[in-house]
């Protein structure tokens, strides 16, 4: 079967990839410009320690069976809002890095996730999805939320480029400039760690850290200007997701590390623009 | 000036979380006054900035800024990032956002064009900031804060890495802005000879001799005082009515 005959197969998966994937790609820049490039791995563990924690709660609390609680997508959204909060929001520590304290975050959900997942045998599968990325089949209702949350982050960088742009260069700046700096890092760290809790349970852990990185790292060596760098890197993170889930249909490859891959050609052709612009300045 | 003042402080401790560095800091600052704060690395002179600037609260007193005042900040140059992709006129434009303006939005394309042709950098407008002299960077970082037409321009060391051609070019604009369109200026180094002959006042701060005064040049300038705000023996000499600081050895004593 070709892979455009079969579309019916792939169509949801590949529709709701394509949105995070440009999702993570823009909210990724920011995490690269402020040199917090882990924290969507982070933030990817602590989204896989809510659906692990949404798991166990039932088991512990009997009342929580069938509520919002026991609902993996709740608890890990809102558990990855607060660690995005807490990991980007948080004024620089004095003693450590916030690097360190995103490193210690990481560590720490992965090793409950797994803890917990050992309690939880018949849930290991979906464990493994969560850690290891399974794009290959996207349920209707979660290629919706993917699609509907990514528009709404997107739109929210396109109206709000500038303050998130001056607050993450120079808060000192726009604090005396009467900008509301708390506000709007707050605004920025939300839709981080709604892009990641969300694209997470979509299509995995380690194609959400590639499109956090790779696109917007490839962007930012071709472009020195955000109104390029911004829709550049949406595009090439949904193009990476669509070749990716290519590449794995043609050669029966895993679809996620697939994703990976072709996000991280787009280095090549990154770094070779970027090239060329400086000798012709 | 005897109109009434933009920032005045009455009594404030500056400091963070609650505890103070350096107490008992009176001053005002009126419209076409220009305020040298001058004191060592790590003397506090930055808190002192952000406290006046508002980004952080004293710890005690009173601060009190003349309603819809605008400040015009220009930053230490080595604290922006040169990762981040932007042109010189995307620079200039984002000193248009700010409270006023829904933060949304930044300067129209004219207004910061207008800013550059100011400084006399307009041609470098497509130009990557970053990739431009220390100099030429500072000049755009002072284009971004008038761009917003700041009633006080308030520098931190705008000359740190700079020669002394540039340096010297730069504070004569500033001097200018100052006596012709009659911005309030506020001046922030670690060496005092930046703003003697240009600053009407000087504020001298150490908080590890729990140091702050503040005059005119005449009556802040002495060997006593520098010794004390340098921790360090520097002499100051007047030669024909005009003073000439010098560091002195540690031999020679203050």
């Amino acid at each position: 079967m070709s892979f455009w005959g079969s579309s019916f197969l792939w169509l949801e998966a590949v529709i709701a990839a394509c949105a995070v994937g440009a999702a993570c790609a823009v909210v990724g820049v920011y995490t690269i410009l402020r040199r917090v490039v882990f924290l969507p791995a982070a933030l990817s563990q602590v989204s896989g320690f809510g659906v692990m924690l949404a798991c166990l709660l039932p088991t512990w609390f009997a009342s929580l069976q069938g509520t919002k609680l026991s609902s993996a997508e709740w608890m890990a959204s809102g558990i990855t809002i607060v660690g995005s909060l807490l990991l980007g929001w948080m004024p620089e520590p004095r003693r450590v890095t916030r690097d360190a304290v995103i490193g210690i975050a990481f560590v720490l959900a992965s090793a409950l996730t797994i803890i917990i997942s050992d309690r939880l045998p018949n849930d290991v599968h979906e464990l493994k999805d969560v850690l290891f990325g399974n794009a290959v089949v996207v349920e209707h209702g979660q290629m919706y939320v993917a699609a509907v949350v990514s528009a709404l982050v997107l739109l929210t960088h396109g109206l709000m480029h500038r303050s998130f742009l001056l607050t993450s260069l120079d808060a000192d700046t726009a604090g005396a400039h009467g900008v509301p700096t708390r506000l709007i890092d707050g605004v920025l760290f939300l839709t981080i760690g709604v892009t990641i809790g969300v694209a997470t349970k979509t299509i995995g852990a380690l194609p959400v850290f590639a499109f956090s990185v790779l696109p917007g790292a490839a962007s930012l060596m071709a472009f020195r200007s955000m109104k390029a760098v911004l829709p550049v890197a949406a595009v090439l993170g949904a193009v990476s997701a669509f070749l990716g889930y290519w590449l794995s249909f043609a050669h029966s490859m895993p679809t996620g590390a697939s994703m990976v891959v072709v996000a991280a050609l787009f280095l090549v052709p990154g770094a070779m623009v970027g090239l060329v612009r400086r000798r012709l300045a | 000036m005897g109109t009434a003042p933009l920032v005045e402080l009455k009594d404030v401790a500056i400091g963070y979380s609650g505890r103070a560095i350096l107490d008992r800091i009176s001053f005002r600052l009126s419209q076409g006054d220009f305020l040298g704060i001058v004191g060592p690395n790590g003397a506090g002179k930055s808190t002192l900035l952000m406290t006046l600037l508002g980004n952080i609260r004293p710890v005690r007193g009173s601060l009190e800024r003349r309603p819809g005042l605008r400040f015009g900040y220009v930053p230490q140059r080595s604290r922006l990032d040169p990762i981040f992709p932007l042109s010189v006129l995307d620079m200039v434009r984002l000193g248009g956002m700010g409270a006023g303006r829904f933060p949304l939005s930044s300067s129209p394309r004219r207004d910061a064009m207008a800013a550059l042709e100011g400084i006399g950098l307009a041609h470098l407008a497509s130009r990557s900031f970053f990739d431009l002299s220390g100099g030429q960077q500072q000049r755009v970082l002072v284009a971004r804060a008038l761009v917003r037409s700041p009633d006080v321009l308030v520098l931190d060391e705008p000359t740190a890495g700079m020669d002394l051609p540039s340096e010297r070019s730069l504070l004569d604009f500033v001097t200018d802005l100052n006596r012709k369109r009659g911005t309030a200026v506020i001046v922030v180094a670690h060496a005092i000879v930046l703003v003697t002959g240009r600053a009407h006042r000087i504020a001298l701060l150490n908080k590890d001799t729990g140091l702050f005064a503040v005059g005119t040049e005449a009556e802040i300038i002495s060997t006593e005082r520098l010794t004390d705000l340098y921790r360090s023996p520097i002499r100051v000499f007047d030669i024909e009515g005009e003073k000439v600081i010098r560091a002195a050895s540690h031999g020679e004593g203050a």
